[in-house]
């Protein structure tokens, strides 16, 4: 009998659903249909770089880069084992997205200008606040990068990092004393020979570089950054569903973590009264529908991978070898600039 | 009996949605299944019903479309002339007024050009390079607090993020704020004068030495001043003020002042100032060998 006063609802459905299918979507949103008929995330890695992506003793991927890659895969299929890494070079990286041999890109790259207004990329978020620093020799009794003036300083030649010193050295009125080498590896090298008193690079990598000296402990690396390097993952323009989509599954990493929601505690979460947290594992709402994915894709990645501390803390925060201090890379709340907008 | 069905329902679904309507509409058809008609004067009723519904339901479709087309008009500037018969004309009364203002300037000579120059710049209001602030004589007291500055120039606690130590001073010379900086991203700022030979120079530095009332000298052509002099050490009226900290150059200090309102300002004559009140808030809390560090 009430058939027909449903007639305008399913009409109204009709119509949106027309309009859905014929344009209410970019051409491009295909990524995330892909992805789920593959049964695959095709995740494009660092070839080996301590703490962010690299080969453990067993043959598994580990790190930094590759916990966001499997955050992924949990958050679309529920299994966080559902990743093809794809190692790359620096060279190749972007052009591996490009021509759609990979699906995201989480290999420590900088989200830059160009990058995006001229390979047709978008950076998703800042998963790693990282900058150019200083490392020298404990013994030196220097605590800040305003004292190295007269010191001469190990860098890399043509790269930006040499720009960044020099700008640096010339606006705090320092005498600059350089040594540039070829590669990191003659860098590291030529101050492990005490050729030059400060090795530069950014701050992640220096932390990586010190492992490998003679006496990792007797050298220190400065607080100071002088340069921006937002390390973020990055996917093709014109895939807004599938844009959306990384980008909040990391940024529930973060919430997880400001709303204390652990790997260890999700099964608590999932029951917990606050309406934060109930949103962010999906008892509340219907994010994860919206996004394309499950309701509890937040839920389903930390428990996969942990809340954005725990990746920290297990791949280059102090669990691990590199024991980079969270810096920047604190939340908000924490005195750092980890800072997601909210699930609402 | 009728009853106007379109009217009531008009009225019960104002300002309703989609979901809301169609429940309205279900409750009206079970009332009248509820209510015990003769089985033709139901489906009667029901017709009618059925009938309101389609004609309000068309309605709001209406409206939408409408809405929908002047939205459409809006975003299509193309097939709208007037707001570029607007423009057109605003620019012809632009350069006609532009020529008649070139012609009552060109008759009343260059004064009026002079006039409209010295209109304050916001570089002059802030205080910059190429403003010096003059000082009150030397024995003349201005006062010791900061109240008569404007806000952001008093002394504070404000979020400030650094690298640069807590229990370090940090001075911020472009924007005139001194800082003592605190744990947890915090920060003591203070308003700060700065003479020419201090805003430049190089970034680290540290206190040498604290001083309670110091001595002030006048520099060369101020030996006039002698007698303002006398009075003029160690008390009120003091050009150095209350406080100084010296630093490790000649002639580099943080100290205070007898001219509360030239803190903001490029100033002729000393070096860091605070006002007296500031300066000694600030004295109180470090020590020799403090850590200043020049930003900007």
């Amino acid at each position: 009998m009430f058939g027909f006063t449903k007639r305008p609802l399913i009409l109204r459905v009709i119509v949106l659903l027309a309009f859905v299918l014929a344009g209410g979507l970019p051409a491009g949103a295909q990524t995330l249909k892909a992805v789920k008929e593959r049964g695959m995330l095709n995740c494009g890695v660092s070839q080996g770089l301590l703490g962010f992506s690299s080969m453990d003793d067993e043959n598994a991927w580990t790190g930094f880069d590759v916990d966001i890659c499997r955050a992924v895969a949990a958050a679309i299929f529920g299994d966080p084992a559902k990743v093809t890494f794809v190692p790359l070079d620096a060279a190749a990286r972007f052009a591996a997205l490009q021509s759609n041999q990979i699906d995201l890109l989480s290999r420590n790259s900088t989200w830059t200008m160009s990058r995006e207004s001229s390979l047709g990329l978008m950076f998703a978020g800042v998963a790693y606040y990282d900058g150019q620093g200083f490392l020298l020799r404990r013994d030196a009794g220097i605590d800040t990068a305003l004292q190295l003036g007269g010191k001469t300083v190990c860098t890399q030649t043509g790269t930006t990092s040499e720009l960044n010193l020099s700008d640096y050295f010339r606006a705090n009125d320092m005498a600059l004393k350089v040594l540039a080498v070829g590669t990191a590896e003659e860098s590291r090298k030529a101050y492990d020979d005490r050729k030059c008193d400060v090795l530069t690079s950014d701050v992640s990598q220096l932390y990586a570089e010190r492992l490998k000296l003679s006496a990792p402990d007797s050298h220190i690396i400065l607080p100071e950054v002088i340069s921006k390097e937002p390390l973020a993952p990055a996917v093709r323009q014109g895939d807004d569903q599938w844009f959306n989509l990384i980008k909040w599954t990391l940024y529930s990493l973060i919430n997880a973590e400001e709303l204390g929601v652990k790997s260890a505690t999700i099964d608590d979460a999932v029951k917990s009264p606050n309406p934060n947290i109930r949103r962010l594992v999906g008892t509340e709402g219907e994010f994860g529908e919206q996004l394309g994915i499950a309701k509890d894709w937040a839920a389903r990645a930390v428990r996969a991978v942990g809340n954005y501390g725990e990746i920290y803390e297990r791949n280059v925060g102090t669990q691990s070898r590199l024991s980079i201090p969270r810096g920047l890379n604190a939340l908000w709340t924490q005195g750092g600039i980890q800072y997601a907008p909210p699930v609402r | 009996m009728t009853v106007d069905y379109y009217s009531l329902l008009t009225k019960a679904v104002a300002g309703k949605d989609a979901v809301a309507r169609d429940q309205i509409y279900k409750d009206a058809f079970s009332l009248i299944t509820r209510s015990h008609l003769a089985r033709e004067a139901a489906s009667a009723h029901a017709a009618a019903l059925e009938d309101a519904v389609q004609r309000i339901e068309d309605d709001i479709a209406g409206e939408e479309a409408n809405s929908a087309a002047a939205i459409n008009e809006v975003l299509s500037t193309s097939r709208n002339w007037k707001p570029l018969v607007i423009a057109a004309g605003a620019v012809v009364t632009v350069i006609a007024l532009s020529a008649l203002v070139y012609g009552y300037v060109a008759i009343k000579g260059p004064g009026i050009v002079a006039a409209s120059v010295k209109a304050p710049s916001p570089k002059a209001q802030r205080g910059r390079e190429d403003v010096v602030m003059a000082d009150l004589k030397p024995g003349v007291d201005g006062g010791s607090s900061g109240e008569v500055l404007p806000f952001a120039l008093q002394r504070q606690v404000v979020f400030y993020r650094t690298t640069v130590v807590p229990g370090s001073i940090v001075v911020d010379r472009e924007n005139r704020f001194l800082y003592l900086i605190d744990a947890n991203n915090s920060a003591r700022r203070y308003g700060i004068g700065i003479a020419q030979e201090c805003l430049k120079g190089g970034s680290l530095s540290r206190v040498m030495n604290k001083l309670e009332w110091p001595d002030w000298r006048p520099s060369g052509a101020n030996t006039k001043d002698a007698d303002a002099l006398i009075g003029a050490v160690g008390r009120p009226g003091s050009p150095l003020g209350a406080r100084a900290l010296l630093l490790d150059k000649p002639a580099l200090l943080i100290h205070g002042t007898n001219s509360p309102k030239t803190i903001g300002h490029l100033v002729a004559s000393g070096c860091i100032r605070l006002v007296n009140d500031d300066v000694e808030d600030l004295y109180r809390r470090v020590s020799v060998e403090t850590r200043v560090v020049f930003v900007s």
